[in-house]
């Protein structure tokens, strides 16, 4: 009885599989969402150095690319405390960088004005087309590193970081007085790069170095960008960072190698930013494709622009150098 | 704070229940002379308004009477008219119940018992109680307490008289199933008791002669007068009764039969709100996917419950996530209930015989989890025959057995399930991945398949002494494996590649329980648990190379584990003084092991020889412990409160973590017909699940509380009205809120696949609230029955680290959700079902704009800007399956065919929703720019056919 029975099922069964073969479909959904562009500001000041800002235009998140544009044309006022210092000047782009961008779509603005430790400075830009936008921001005074001890550069048996040489280095600072101070450590090597013989045969560059912070209470950047510190865990206390670099030295001369060692105070702005792109980043460089990108948590990038996007924040940098014994 | 709003509450209702009426006394006046007495039903029934609910030729054949009242009390009046008849009757659910006197047999008093201590044991059934009890027909005692039996007993009543206990199990009398839920009471004080998850039940009265009515709707009721003089055992058996479907009234104070044999609990009476007994059989009658019956699809179709996302059979309960729900299986938590990456439950229906969902206001006796708990108790299997079922369906077949191992002694139950993706995956892989070129064959075979298995054994040792040991195993397993030939003989080469990974992750739980009744007051309950959930996945390749006449090989293998085992202990003690105090108390203890994750590389080679590496995270043990007391007491015949208080400890990594969580309900009745009830409870929860964005991967995670993650505490206060507005029909509106901290939520822009040893610092902790209003209608009785269950709901989530530190709403934040569950009976042959689900879209994050930015280090970033997290919402999910069974009596039991649809009007329901280009829009020179918002959807319209046989 129940042999005749699966067996009429069975044939039902064969048939309905083909019938209802699982599949998923796929369709475009609208995105109602605002669709006004807006001004977006990038700027981070740094005490004694001139001010710069990057304008550009927000698009829709559905729109090309390719349509991204530059605002030449903006208004960009700067001023410290209440007073008004200057209107700073479109440049375009500066830096002469290999961007994702064309280069000559940045639309950087600059001062002649140096800016001060301790001071605070507002923008206001408008221009056409754009609603104005505001922003301001406080320049943190310097916390000086008061000890830096580069220990001698000993092999890298690991494959970490493709060096052939790794160092321990150690420097200590004391944290500003009161809550909410941040950090950002980074570690540079001296190199001299060959650029323009009708300008000099090569100039000094402070190159990047891959390095590891030991102390837990530290956040990697992306792209070995360095670290990022919050005096959560040592307010007002005198602090001694530990770090590994990684040095190539197999393809490089490591003799007596000037190492330096920055310790910028930023804006708790300055901190929610990078920390935001480091998140973002995250997600843009992971490897996986197609259906496992929905795997990931989105990332809410940090802006302190008012009626627009960016930041504006500032920072103030203290540095210490020591050679590299061999 | 806490105890201080609890002791607030507790006031309010105090002063609330003083204000409260007691329902109203109606008055008849009528003259009738000579009148067929159903007649007279009837015009009493459209004068009071009261209905009345009876056999109609039961009635006609009582003849005629007569009847003269004035402004009559009707229960008088009603005493009076059925005097000199047979007719019985009783006030249940909101209308009088009449039938037909019962029987009873009459014999003398109890011989004294040799010793005060122990009670004496009745035989297995009423039927066989000995002739030392003496049983008189309910007719004749009624008539000498001259029909005010309450007056005489009051004036008789000593002060401080002496009680006695009846007590014992009331099981089926076919299967000797144990009846959960079954109900004792004495009929002329309506007080009585309600037997436990073990059948036993215990009642303390005075020395007096007792009216007793033992009833599990969907049973014969029985009902046994006798003189109580001292502490009584009774092993009850009552007869499963088909004709009484037809019946109308089908409600006793513990519960009701619905038409389609469902066990309703009795929502009015009980002080425990915010709590649903899952309608097994109405569960099995709905259409499902594929035609798998799923216990946790039927959970979904509750108010209050929302699933994740299509298909997912995970709980989100409350604004909870699917890691806060404590699943029992047997008193066993489940760590993962889900097959086929969470679309199936682990829960084979045909083994189950009682689910119950509590999703607040939880008694003390409950801990560990924060938002629910799902006790699911497996069937015990039939102590007199033997029997089964064997069932196909589109994506699996089941095969249950129980039957005596020793008649009346012991008995078994085991059932099993298997899914058969393989048999298709299998070849249709082979078929589709075979390459071959000019130098070689490549070719891959992929499969899944899944089975899960119940065993269940108990043996009565006495009627002190019962042995429970229950098994469940359930297993996924992927496998994928493959070879490759290359042949180049021009080169002097060859080579011959295999490789083969497997990825299998399940759980297996076993206990042993020991019922043991200390006294006629006192029952205990000890079980020993074992508990493993446990995930591996191998990767094996290896490669044979020829090159230039020289042969070499090797090898490389790579195996993560991970998972969690538990062996735990548990005493759990009811104590009965009296029928105004259930005390309930006890303590569990649980050693984890947790295996957070670690990959094993062996590396075989010619030249290097074996090189084994192991890496990952430690294994961590930890304690957990608990204990509780909590007390359900009746203060008066309206007032009824559950208080206790749950106490729990949790070591780890020389850490303790203490909690004291204080748990009160109060149950307030207002007449028959209505019932308001409020609750408050603190929860405390130390295990904390690495999950994924809710599909249901095995890479689910369960690890201990840490330094930087701490245990999740929550607290939630209810607010409830329960009625009755006629007779078979349910309504119950609840409002709830709920605070919950130390939530973890990953962090921006985590990867929910890099589950490691790293895993702290992808998560973050943050606070939850939700708050919301529930509303159930459901009906139980007649042709339709059925349910809808409707959810307004807020679900809020708040983490210094994420969103800039503001609230956000949580991804399964669904304003509104309703589903709409309903069956119809053509015949006894054909039973039409079919239901409706809508759920507001689900919350996800959708950037809205992109720019560039240029960072500190001159390096330019381009980002794609969210206002905040969560801050669109998905389409709508709406769905109706329609189903139809087949159900024919054979020689030899039964037989169903279930054919249903999914999705009956192709409805696109979002799986999930992602930002990508249009590869339609793709050039040769490069990918478009351009991006889409696309949505992905899983289960079109969906036939599907299953057969059951039933033995």
């Amino acid at each position: 009885m129940i042999i005749k029975g699966v067996n009429s099922i069975l044939g039902l069964l064969a048939l309905l599989l083909m019938l209802t073969i699982f599949f998923s479909c796929e369709k475009k959904l609208k995105l109602e969402v605002e669709t006004v562009p807006r001004l977006v500001v990038s700027s981070f000041l740094e005490a004694d150095s001139i001010a710069q800002v990057t304008v550009l235009a927000s698009q829709h998140i559905l729109a090309d690319r390719e349509d991204i544009v530059t605002i030449e044309d903006a208004n960009v006022a700067l001023f410290e405390g209440d007073n008004f210092v200057e209107t700073l000047q479109f440049v375009g782009n500066p830096f002469e960088l290999n961007t994702y961008f064309r280069a000559d779509t940045f639309g950087v603005y600059q001062s002649n004005y140096r800016i001060k430790a301790g001071e605070e400075y507002r923008l206001e830009i408008s221009a056409e087309g754009y609603e104005n936008v505001e922003a301001t921001c406080e320049i943190p005074r310097r916390v000086m590193i008061d000890e830096l001890v580069v220990n001698q550069l000993r092999p890298n048996n690991t494959t970490d970081y493709s060096a052939s040489a790794k160092a321990n280095v150690r420097f200590g600072f004391q944290d500003a007085v009161g809550v909410g101070d941040y950090y950002w450590v980074q570690i540079f090597r001296e190199r001299y790069e060959y650029v323009d013989e009708s300008l000099a045969d090569s100039v000094l560059y402070w190159e990047p170095v891959l390095f590891e912070m030991q102390e837990e209470a530290v956040e990697n950047l992306y792209n070995g960008l360095g670290y990022l510190l919050s005096d959560a865990s040592f307010n007002e206390e005198h602090v001694d960072m530990h770090a590994t670099i990684y040095l190539p030295c197999d393809e490089m001369d490591c003799t007596n190698l000037p190492i330096r060692v920055e310790l910028r105070k930023i804006e708790e702005a300055y901190y929610q930013a990078l920390k935001s792109y480091q998140a973002d980043q995250a997600t843009n460089f992971n490897p996986y494709v197609g259906f496992i990108e929905v795997f990931q948590e989105a990332t809410l990038i940090y802006s302190n622009v008012e009626n627009g996007y960016g930041v504006f924040a500032g920072s103030a940098v203290a540095w210490k150098m020591a050679d590299l014994e061999d | 704070m806490i105890v201080r709003y609890g002791l607030l509450l507790c006031g309010i209702i105090l002063c609330v229940s003083c204000c409260w009426g007691q329902g109203t006394d109606t008055k008849v006046t009528l003259e009738v002379k000579q009148m067929a007495l159903k007649q007279v039903v009837r015009l009493i029934s459209k004068q009071t308004k009261v209905p009345f609910s009876y056999k109609q030729q039961f009635l006609e054949a009582e003849g005629k009477v007569s009847l003269k009242v004035k402004e009559m009390p009707l229960e008088k009046v009603l005493e009076q008219l059925f005097q000199e008849t047979s007719v019985a009757y009783r006030w249940v659910d909101g209308q009088y119940v009449l039938y037909r006197r019962k029987k009873a047999a009459s014999v003398s008093k109890p011989a004294p018992p040799p010793k005060p201590a122990p009670p004496p044991v009745v035989a297995p059934t009423v039927q066989q109680v000995p002739d030392t009890i003496r049983i008189v027909r309910k007719r004749r005692v009624v008539r000498a307490n001259k029909v005010k039996p309450d007056t005489i007993i009051r004036k008789v009543k000593p002060a401080a008289k002496k009680k006695y206990t009846i007590s014992g199990y009331i099981t089926d009398e076919e299967t000797a199933e144990k009846l959960i839920g079954a109900n004792v009471v004495q009929l002329e004080k309506q007080i009585g008791a309600t037997s436990n998850a073990y059948g036993f039940f215990s009642l303390t009265l005075v020395p007096q002669a007792v009216n007793l009515s033992f009833s599990y709707i969907g049973y014969q009721a029985e009902e046994y007068t006798f003189e109580l003089e001292k502490d009584t055992v009774l092993a009850i058996a009552l007869r499963p009764s088909l004709a009484l479907q037809a019946v109308v009234i089908e409600a006793d104070q513990s519960g009701t039969f619905g038409a389609d044999g469902s066990y309703y609990e009795n929502t009015i009476t009980s002080s425990q709100m915010s709590s649903i007994v899952l309608p097994l059989e109405s569960v099995k009658s709905l259409p499902a996917v594929g035609g798998e019956v799923d216990v946790m699809k039927g959970v979904q179709l509750l108010p209050g419950v929302q699933s994740g996302n299509e298909g997912n059979a995970g709980l989100y309960v409350r604004g909870g996530g699917p890691d806060q729900n404590l699943v029992l299986l047997d008193e066993v938590p489940l760590y993962n209930a889900s097959h086929l990456f969470g679309f199936l439950s682990n829960f084979n229906a045909d083994a189950i015989n009682h689910v119950q969902l509590i999703k607040g206001g939880f008694p003390a006796r409950y801990g560990g989890r924060l938002s629910s708990v799902l006790d699911i108790r497996m069937k015990e299997g039939n102590m007199k025959s033997w029997g089964g079922h064997f069932s196909m369906g589109l994506l699996s077949s089941k095969l249950t057995i129980e039957g005596p191992i020793k008649k009346d002694e012991s008995s078994f139950i085991a059932s099993a399930r298997y899914a058969y993706g393989d048999l298709f995956l299998r070849p249709i892989s082979k078929i589709a991945s075979r390459t071959e070129t000019a130098y070689g064959v490549s070719k891959d075979v992929s499969g899944y398949y899944f089975y899960d298995s119940n065993v269940k054994i108990n043996h009565r040792f006495s009627d002190k002494d019962r042995l429970y040991f229950s098994f469940f195993s359930g297993l996924d397993n992927g496998l994928s494996k493959g070879d490759e030939t290359f042949n180049r003989p021009d080169w002097g080469y060859e080579s011959f590649e295999t490789y083969k990974t497997r990825l299998v992750w399940g759980n297996t739980i076993a206990a042993l329980r020991w019922n043991h009744l200390f006294s006629n007051r006192l029952f205990a309950n000890t079980t020993l648990t074992f508990n493993r959930y446990k995930i591996l996945s191998e990767e094996n390749y290896a490669i044979e190379e020829v090159d230039a006449g020289v042969t070499s090989n090797s090898r490389l293998e790579s195996v993560f584990k991970s998972g969690i085992r538990d062996w735990g202990a548990k005493m759990d003690f009811s104590y009965l003084p009296n029928p105004s105090h259930y005390i309930r108390f006890g303590t569990a203890w649980t050693q984890h092991l947790f295996q957070v994750g670690t990959n094993n590389y062996t590396q075989v080679e010619a030249e290097t020889g074996r090189i084994q590496t192991s890496i990952g995270a430690d294994d961590i043990v930890a304690l957990e412990g608990n204990v509780y007391v909590e007390d359900d007491v009746n203060m008066g015949k309206a007032l009824k409160i559950n208080i206790g208080v749950h106490t729990s400890m949790f070591q780890v990594e020389k850490k303790t973590y203490y909690s004291v969580q204080p748990r009160l309900a109060v149950r307030l009745l207002a007449g028959d017909k209505w019932s308001f009830k409020t609750s408050f409870a603190t929860m405390t929860q130390y295990l904390h699940l690495l999950t994924n964005s809710g599909v249901g991967l095995p890479t689910d995670l369960w690890v201990p509380p840490t330094a930087n993650i701490k245990p999740q505490h929550s607290w939630q206060t209810g607010l409830g009205v329960v009625h009755r507005p006629a007779n078979g029909w349910e309504l119950s509106v609840e409002g709830y809120y709920k605070q919950m901290k130390n939530i973890i939520e990953y962090k921006e822009g985590a990867q929910y696949l890099d589950v490691s040893d790293t895993w702290q610092s992808n998560v973050v902790t943050g606070d939850a609230w939700s708050y919301g209003g529930e509303l159930f209608v459901r009906k139980n009785v007649g042709k339709w029955t059925g349910w809808l269950g409707y959810t307004l709901s807020w679900n809020w989530r708040q983490s210094e680290q994420l969103n800039l530190g503001e609230k956000y709403p949580y991804r399964y934040d669904r304003r509104h959700d309703i589903s709409l569950a309903a069956i119809y009976e053509f015949s006894e042959r054909i039973r039409l079902s079919g239901n409706w689900v809508y759920g507001s879209g689900n919350a996800i994050t959708i950037p809205e704009v992109q720019y560039a930015i240029l960072t500190p280090n001159y390096s330019n970033v381009g980002v794609e800007h969210y206002a905040a997290r969560n801050n669109f919402r998905v389409p709508a999910y709406h769905r109706m399956d329609i189903g139809i069974q087949f159900y024919k009596e054979k020689k030899r039991g039964s037989r169903t065919i279930d054919v249903s649809l999914y999705n009956v009007y192709n409805r696109a329901n979002p799986f999930f929703v992602y930002l990508g280009p249009d590869p339609a829009e793709r050039t040769s020179t490069g990918g478009s720019e351009r991006n889409y918002l696309w949505q992905r959807s899983l289960f079109p319209v969906l036939p599907s056919v299953s057969y059951k046989r039933s033995f």
